[in-house]
């Protein structure tokens, strides 16, 4: 019997690193189990896996609420109070705008951020990507050795560096600038210890006072950027303040960096390891979109989102009661094979390929959707045209999955070219 | 006909081509589009899309 169609264990949890650094078959086997809704052990989250149920909760956001969904409520009390005390005295205590938020509030603010990122004014951000991703193949290139890794010296940096300067914060604090991603990412770990979690509150705050300090400066110099113009809308002839402004930067920071480095470099994995599509990719660079669709649906680099429920509540015929943690197994849904054929294989001619969960569905759909496939098509055509015997470096260490409970992303990508 | 595209995700409903896959058939202008109809990408409703200007 395939691991795909093992049985999963009562005991195994989606905390333990072994299953996130494998999570396809965790993934399928709980597709597989008799009851629609895996109680983890460990989290004791409620965790939904068909594509049907997945869509159920997304759409019933009375039910199933967003509020508490990066604050699981399994911290120390004491540790949570610390770590809204050094929010309070030294950087800004975190409101609820868009990931962490419910209506009415969550529409205010979407309709804020969503004038912000339409196909338009997105597609108005291409030059900049295209010049950002040109000079990281500059850069490799220019090293003279034919090799690289593609996560550490490209996908990493061609959406942090194009978010930096959409937040106004200088190229030369970039290394700085990943670790604060690299912290924000961590801190919704459920299983951190309490030192963890106030050594990460430190990293954020810092990371807080860039934003705002560049905020301080557009107040009075508006520029052409994402933060300032956040800064400088109106909705129902309100703008929002200085807390608000430094949640929605930091989230935006965060969103718009890690899961974009995470879809370029799975995307290029897939080709790499796919001659057929490479093929496909590198005769026709309109096929490129549909691949990105296919990585995003087969390797989400969000594998899935908490919801808290808000009253008792069914999901498939199993009792939900109020109050609990239901994580949305986003990767599952996206192999269900009730919803999709040829579930497991990537195929680019589905007429249905963007309707995958990837990105959430309903008022919560990712507000940087279209900015995401855009920087990934960008930086996918522009490698394939630019290298064009780009493979895999077969003398260096192979790629593997992060350990991680809020990340599916690869550790390193080595190519030649 | 016109080409409708979606603000949240950037699907673009051809008036021209319909959706036949969703039983709506070549032809179709976004207007005659029930009111409760949904982009089948994003599920935002039809107040989200706008007449591309392109």
């Amino acid at each position: 019997m395939s691991s795909n169609t093992q049985a999963i264990e009562n005991n195994v949890s989606f905390s333990q690193s072994c299953v996130q650094q494998d999570i396809v078959p965790f993934a399928n086997d709980l597709l597989n189990k008799d009851s629609r809704v895996y109680f983890d052990p460990v989290t004791k989250f409620a965790i939904v896996s068909h594509y049907s149920d997945v869509s159920y909760v997304t759409n019933h956001p009375e039910i199933f609420s967003n509020k508490d969904s990066t604050r699981m409520g399994l911290g120390d009390p004491q540790i949570e109070l610390e770590v809204y005390n050094r929010y309070k005295e030294k950087g800004f205590v975190p409101v609820p705008t868009l990931v962490t938020n419910d209506p009415p509030s969550h529409t205010m603010f979407r309709k804020l951020v969503e004038r912000i990122f339409t196909p338009k004014t997105v597609k108005g951000f291409e030059p900049e990507i295209t010049d950002i991703v040109d000079r990281l193949v500059d850069a490799m290139e220019e090293k003279g050795t034919g090799r690289a890794d593609m996560v550490a010296e490209f996908a990493v940096w061609a959406p942090l560096y194009f978010i930096m300067g959409q937040l106004g914060v200088a190229r030369e604090h970039s290394p700085r600038v990943k670790q604060w991603a690299d912290a924000a990412i961590a801190a919704i770990d459920p299983a951190l210890s309490g030192e963890r979690q106030l050594e990460l509150t430190d990293t954020l705050i810092e990371m807080q006072q860039f934003i705002n300090a560049s905020a301080e400066r557009y107040e009075t110099e508006p520029a052409e950027t994402i933060l300032s113009l956040l800064q400088h809308s109106e909705v129902d002839g309100r703008r929002i303040d200085r807390e608000a402004l430094v949640s929605l930067g930091t989230q935006l920071f965060v969103a718009g960096h890690e899961t974009t480095a995470a879809l370029i470099a799975t995307t290029l994995f897939m080709l790499l390891r796919d001659p057929t599509s490479m093929a496909a990719a590198k005769a026709d660079p309109g096929t490129i979109p549909a691949f990105i669709e296919e990585a995003l649906r087969l390797n989400p680099p969000v594998p899935h989102r908490l919801r808290r429920t808000l009253q008792d509540t069914e999901i498939a015929g199993v009792a939900i009661p109020a109050g609990t943690m239901v994580q949305l197994s986003y990767i599952s849904a996206n192999r269900d094979p009730d919803r999709w054929a040829d579930a497991e294989e990537p195929r680019i001619d589905r007429e249905d390929g963007r309707q995958h969960c990837s990105f959430g569905q309903g008022i919560h759909y990712c507000i940087g959707n279209i900015l995401a496939r855009t920087e990934a098509r960008i930086a996918i055509a522009r490698v394939l045209e630019r290298l064009p015997d780009l493979r895999l470096d077969q003398d260096a260490p192979s790629p593997q999955w992060l350990p991680s409970f809020q990340a599916h992303a690869l550790n390193s990508l080595h190519v030649r070219f | 006909m016109a080409v409708w595209i979606c603000q949240s995700c950037g699907h673009e409903y051809d008036e021209t081509k319909g959706m036949p896959s969703h039983g709506i058939p070549p032809g179709t202008s976004f207007a005659d589009l029930p009111e409760d109809w949904v982009c089948p990408d994003c599920l935002s409703g039809k107040e989200v899309f706008e007449i591309d200007g392109t």
